[in-house]
């Protein structure tokens, strides 16, 4: 039987695991070397951004303040 | 060792569970959750698989996803950033739909299925697909190639595989990378020629029978080959690696005309019509010359007797036997879901056998890993709605089924664990008589309300198929998950009209008695009636619909649609019409 969890709970794992899967991308461009390099300031960039929209997803509260940024 | 498998997020989702290396539950999400081609989380298949094991999440060893997300992102924001400015519409696009949830698989399963995040591991997309393809079927040493839109890079793969005491081992040597893709060429037709992307290419191929490759010229300069036999795309003519409006350019009307708007009907008589059937008999005919090819050349480099083929591109039946009939390999295997839900089994597969380095295990040769049907549900709910129910053993059963057949009446038929894959296999099945076109019009026109142009299979024991259809050393094989379409011969084509496409050809599936016994029975008891022992098979749906699953939605299925009867173990239920002993006795209840 899979335990159902809280939408909270379940962002906030999503959230503390996204940044080693960040960390995966950069290596991972870091080593295609030449121009893939130049590409990690903004994949890391895209990254947060997208933890902020995890996070909207997850505390509705907040939604309205982050999606005013965009 | 216990492991999980799972593929999700692009089209069809499934899981799939290993059990000391043998798969114990494989189902795609679909099944349970009743969206077609459902691509989310596949947390229904998932608690399936681990109550079939009788297992908690905690108690796996490792959940394997079939693919690496953030290698898929990188394609994605290379591929953005290759095209801008022509990208800068699609680009955040994709960014939100990757960065909203794809990208973060590993969070996403430690959330949901409440693992350390420890135990999840991540296989590359085709390596999933070999290991689908290679490691479910019954070699020791083949050739291995997948083919498909794209994973992470890579759309298409070649190398070979090896399993045995001393290990297993997939070796893959050739890769070819996006944006270059056969899939991703039948896919910009599917879109062109009107019908679904992921969904459609069934039509292409049925489409294909009723033009001819009059412009597989044009086709072919959208993919010259290279001086090593494989292709690229001209991405002049394609605009799906920068916009997620349209996948083919200005260039590409320019030489096969306006695309079909999806909303209007495929009309043949029509030059119009006629065009876009010219458009698919085209594509067909350079998709099978380029893999006839890859396959030709794969042969010549291993010199091994068997190939093995995975990816959604493996569903193409023509393409499939004109592999095994030229490319030089004796024997063709491609698994009962060679697409990304097989991705689920592959890479459960492949963490057990390569990343943990487990011993090989054989594992049975078909593909019924899902749900189980119930009978006695099935039994109360026709009885509490007043419709006939009998209770009836085996041989009594498939006597009277068959009888029912021959008076032309329809049969869901419902037995066992339900397929992993997209194709009936006569577990969940709708059965009928093959000898007249009325019948698959009345299928198509009462049940399954699709186009006309798309044909019904049939299915025939293994030791008959050779006098009824033209099959190739190796095709009965090939033809036991439905995956190769072969001549009707020429002297059976006005008996098997139902089930004879426009071209004379059909998609077998052929039965021994090991793999499916009662519907084995149930041909050799038609065929000792009818002198014929083939029966048209196609899947157990509505239109929209994914195939059922439970006794009650084969129910509830059964009452939307013209079937007559439906089986499921050994309860039989009939609506009025059925109970007719003759034809003119059912004609009189249906007016």
């Amino acid at each position: 039987m899979i335990r159902k969890r809280g939408r909270l709970r379940r962002q906030l794992v999503v959230l503390g695991s996204a940044f080693g899967a960040t960390g995966d991308l950069t290596r991972g461009l870091w080593r295609g070397g030449g121009e893939k390099r130049l590409l990690v300031p903004l994949a890391i960039f895209l990254c947060l951004t997208g933890l902020l929209l995890v996070l909207a997803a997850g505390v509705e509260a907040l939604a309205p303040f982050i999606y005013s940024i965009f | 060792m216990k492991i999980l498998g799972l593929s999700a997020h692009y089209h069809d989702s499934a899981a799939a569970l290993l059990v000391d290396g043998l798969p114990v539950a494989a189902v795609q999400e679909e099944r349970l959750s009743r969206r077609k081609n459902d691509s989310a989380f596949p947390i229904q298949a998932a608690e399936y698989c681990l109550d079939v094991a009788g297992i908690e999440p905690e108690q796996l060893d490792a959940i394997v996803f079939y693919e690496r997300p953030m290698l898929k992102f990188e394609r994605i924001l290379v591929t953005a950033l290759r095209a801008f400015p022509h990208s800068w519409r699609s680009f955040p696009h994709a960014m939100k739909n990757m960065l909203g949830e794809k990208a973060w698989m590993r969070g996403i399963i430690m959330s949901r299925l409440g693992v350390p995040g420890s135990r999840i591991m991540f296989t590359e997309h085709h390596q999933s697909h070999a290991a689908a393809a290679f490691l479910t079927a019954p070699t020791d040493r083949a050739a291995i190639l997948t083919v498909d839109g794209v994973g992470e890079w890579a759309t298409l793969t070649a190398g070979q595989g090896e399993r045995g005491p001393g290990g297993t081992r997939i070796a893959i040597d050739r890769e070819l990378r996006f944006p270059h893709s056969l899939g991703m060429l039948y896919s910009t037709f599917t879109a062109f020629l009107g019908f679904e992307v992921n969904e459609g290419e069934y039509k292409v191929m049925g489409l294909a029978a009723y033009g001819r490759p009059t412009m597989a010229a044009g086709v072919r300069r959208l993919i010259p080959r290279t001086a090593d036999g494989a292709f690229r795309l001209d991405l002049d003519y394609f605009e799906f690696q920068r916009s997620a409006r349209r996948s083919w350019s200005d260039r590409f009307v320019d030489l096969f005309g306006p695309p079909r708007n999806r909303f209007e009907p495929i009309d043949l008589a029509t030059p119009d019509g006629q065009r876009f059937a010219d458009c698919a008999a085209s594509v067909q005919a350079v998709l099978e010359e380029i893999l006839v090819d890859l396959a030709r050349d794969l042969h010549k480099r291993t010199g091994l007797a068997d190939l093995c083929l995975g990816g959604g591109v493996a569903l193409n039946g023509v393409a499939n036997a004109r592999i095994l009939a030229e490319s030089g390999f004796e024997r063709l295997f491609v698994p009962s879901s060679p697409g990304d839900s097989g991705c689920a089994l592959g890479a459960a597969l492949y963490a057990d056998r390569i990343f943990f380095g487990n011993p090989d295990r054989r594992l049975d040769d078909h593909g019924f890993l899902g749900p189980e049907v119930d009978e006695t549900a099935l039994a109360r709910i026709a009885a509490e709605d007043g419709l006939i129910v009998d209770r009836i053993d085996d041989q009594n059963l498939v006597e009277e089924s068959a009888r029912d057949l021959e008076s032309g009446l329809i049969l869901g038929w419902m037995e066992g664990r339900c397929e992993f894959g997209p194709r009936a296999l006569g577990h969940r099945s709708l059965l009928a008589a093959p000898h007249d076109v009325a019948m698959r019009d009345r299928l198509n026109r009462d049940i399954k309300y699709r186009e006309e142009f798309r044909p019904f299979a049939p299915v025939v024991p293994i030791e008959d198929a050779d006098l009824y259809f033209e099959m190739p050393p190796g095709g009965a094989r090939l033809a036991r998950f439905m995956s190769g379409v072969f001549p009707v011969r020429q002297e059976w084509r006005e008996r098997l009209a139902a089930v004879t496409h426009v071209d004379g050809s059909a998609r077998v599936q052929t039965v021994d008695r090991a793999f499916a016994p009662r519907l084995h029975d149930l041909l050799r008891a038609y065929g000792r009636r009818t002198g014929v022992p083939v029966l048209l098979n196609t899947s157990f749906n509505l239109a929209g619909e994914p195939i059922v699953c439970s006794a009650e939605e084969g129910y509830s299925t059964f009452r939307r649609s013209g079937a007559d009867a439906l089986v499921v173990g050994n309860v039989r239920v009939r609506k009025r019409a059925a109970t007719a002993t003759t034809r003119s006795e059912y004609e009189e209840a249906m007016a």
